[in-house]
């Protein structure tokens, strides 16, 4: 127990010494300040703290309106710009000589000549790691919730849900930084590889999600695109289904299967982190419900749905994890294996 | 009278590192490592000489489990090769340490007890003592960054000692460490030999090694070519120069001439035999005819002379004591 507090510390201590943490904290803590400083008056949105009014009859205090703009703002912006991406760069970055740095020559005899099992260094190192993230995003959830408790008098703790998921969506890329780290001991080559597979495996996903929309989900509702007018449009009574556009979704879902699928996992925040109903006349505009069944947009809506939903939580997290549990696995097999 | 029988117990205490046949190959090309044996001897400074690339810190790091060896067989502390639970026994100095550059020195101290095991309240007064030892208080709460590459060598010996070991090895302590802290280094180890531990420590700084080792072994292309203790390595001695003021008197210098024993050098005489009672009529034959003697130096083979003897002569293959 005192070697895995040992190892923590340093870690923690490891953190506080590096700029871009504080970076990263001082960007969350602007983003959620000038989150709170977005008030809702009686008649108008105020932002930073009152400085400046916007006039609204709509998005103000008292109208349904102005609680699901204050939502929407977050869940839609900073939520998916600022913690999905921005926040998870920079934690990439900051940890990504973690592993590099420890074995280097000089360093790594001290904690290997102690009595400390390797798996055990490398685990506690990893986990190290991760508290980047969870110190981060604890630190932003927290503003979040005093925003929202604050300025809609909600108290909503599944806000708290973003702590443990952003850590897993930045898990799922760190892992294979580590791998490279341990196996090149170059913070670079890492630092490159892990953005690199950040990439793939983003584009993979996209890949197959349009796949599966254009050749499993509009056919289901009958519908395709006009690639020249980029429109949607009826697919006729006569149409049918494009067996080798699906045989090709078929083998990009092959493909992407054994990778980790970070952008659900961070779409999936979605589920997570629920809010009330505000009441809006602008969340009960539902496409589903406001036009006609056969609507072009009620079936693009559907397929859509339906593409969102083609993967079960259980698979998505459990693929993820699965590709984790492999790569940590190897890399801590060269770690203990290795000669320093 | 009655008869007594004496029993003697006779506690032969095993060596602190005995090893054999220890073998290592990187990447199946380079051979570290050729079925080295040695073994050292509970409390005594032992010195593992070499030229560079000759395997010395190879195998010290096998004995810490930082490396895995291809064969290795024998004890340290009583246990294989290998076994964890003996760290704790054991304390560490790296070759060119390097620790984080966002700890302090005694944040350093405190990392390597925590791998000990060591819980924080003996630490606490371990790290004071330990500071204190290597002449470090006042640095103590300084980032190792700002430290000097002796501060350094400074700190990595004060955490290679926060466990309280029995064995300490010791890789190249003394680099860039300046004349007066290798001083103050060689009286730790002498201190720490004294209260018992074993002193294993690889360094290329053969007068350093000279002025604290009680045995050495000379490590080359992997192999060991010679061991022993140090005073019978470098010799009883080749026998003594005496040191003289002026000129001998002619009957002497032609007495002294006649024996087979004494080369007449200017100011001074060799004499080629190393008993010392042989040497008193010597002496007194000087003295009777009023010689000032100015000094009397035992000629002893240096490490220095051993070593290059022993590297330059040595062929794999084979270890002479």
């Amino acid at each position: 127990m005192i070697q895995t507090i040992t190892l923590l510390m340093d870690s923690l201590r490891m953190l506080l010494a590096r700029k871009l943490f504080w970076l990263s904290i001082v960007f969350s803590v602007m983003i959620g300040v000038v989150y709170l400083s977005i008030g809702l008056e009686e008649d108008g949105v105020t932002i930073l703290f009152g400085l400046k009014k916007i006039e609204s009859d709509v998005l103000c205090l008292g109208n349904p309106e102005g609680e699901w703009f204050y939502i929407t703002l977050f869940s839609n912006y900073i939520n998916r710009y600022w913690l999905g991406s921005g926040a998870i760069l920079l934690a990439l970055i900051s940890t990504v000589s973690v592993f590099p740095e420890f074995t280097r020559p000089g360093s790594i005899g001290v904690s290997l000549s102690k009595p400390v099992s390797r798996a055990k260094l490398f685990f506690v190192k990893y986990l190290g790691c991760l508290f980047f993230v969870g110190i981060q995003v604890s630190l932003f959830a927290i503003l979040i919730f005093l925003a929202i408790g604050y300025r809609l008098d909600y108290w909503n703790w599944s806000l708290f849900w973003m702590v443990p998921l952003l850590t897993f969506v930045f898990s799922l890329i760190h892992c294979v930084q580590v791998l490279v780290g341990v196996v090149t001991r170059s913070s670079l080559v890492a630092l490159l590889v892990g953005i690199s597979f950040w990439i793939t495996v983003w584009l993979l996903q996209m890949t197959e999600q349009t796949m599966y929309l254009n050749s499993y989900a509009m056919v289901e509702e009958k519908i395709k695109l006009d690639w020249s007018s980029g429109e949607l449009e009826p697919a006729g009574s006569d149409s049918t289904v494009d067996s080798q556009a699906q045989e090709n979704y078929q083998l990009v879902k092959m493909v992407s299967m054994p990778f980790p699928k970070v952008r659900d996992v961070t779409l999936s925040l979605e589920n997570f982190v629920t809010f009330r109903d505000s009441g809006s006349i602008l969340e009960q505009i539902d496409l589903l419900k406001s036009v006609e069944e056969n609507d072009i947009q009620y079936k693009s809506k559907r397929a859509e749905r339906r593409t969102r939903e083609r993967s079960s939580m259980g698979y998505i997290f459990l693929s993820s994890f699965g590709f984790e549990c492999l790569i940590l696995a190897i890399a801590c097999g060269v770690f203990v294996r290795r000669d320093y | 009278m009655s008869e007594f029988t004496s029993v003697f117990v006779v506690i032969i205490r095993p060596a602190a590192i005995d090893i054999m046949n220890v073998s290592k190959s990187y990447r199946g090309k380079v051979r570290a490592l050729k079925d080295v044996s040695l073994s050292v001897a509970h409390g005594e400074i032992f010195g593992l000489l070499g030229p560079n690339g000759a395997g010395k810190s190879s195998l010290l790091k096998v004995l810490l489990t930082i490396i895995r060896p291809n064969s290795c067989k024998g004890v340290m502390l009583g246990q294989a090769i290998g076994d964890k639970k003996t760290l704790k026994k054991v304390g560490y100095l790296p070759e060119n340490v390097q620790f984080p550059d966002y700890l302090s020195g005694r944040q350093v101290i405190r990392y390597a007890a925590g791998l000990s095991g060591i819980c924080p309240k003996f630490c606490k007064k371990r790290e004071s003592e330990l500071l204190g030892l290597v002449g470090m208080e006042d640095w103590a709460d300084r980032k190792v960054r700002t430290y000097s590459k002796g501060m350094k060598q400074r700190i990595g010996l004060a955490q290679a000692l926060v466990n309280d070991p029995e064995l300490v090895f010791l890789d190249e302590p003394t680099d860039g460490v300046d004349p007066q802290g290798r001083k103050e280094m060689r009286g730790i180890l002498k201190s720490l030999r004294d209260q018992g531990r074993t002193i294993f420590i690889n360094s290329h700084l053969l007068g350093e090694l000279e002025m604290v080792c009680d045995s050495v072994a000379i490590l080359n292309h992997g192999e060991v070519v010679k061991q022993g203790r140090m005073n019978e390595l470098t010799g009883s001695g080749s026998g003594f120069t005496i040191e003289y003021e002026g000129e001998l008197p002619a009957d002497l210098e032609a007495e002294l001439s006649l024996r087979g024993d004494i080369e007449l050098d200017v100011s001074k005489l060799r004499v080629s035999h190393t008993s010392a009672v042989e040497l008193q009529s010597t002496i007194d034959q000087l003295r009777a005819k009023n010689v000032i003697i100015q000094q009397l130096v035992l000629n002893k083979k240096s490490l220095e002379d051993l070593f290059v003897e022993t590297v330059a002569g040595s062929k794999p293959g084979g270890v002479s004591r």
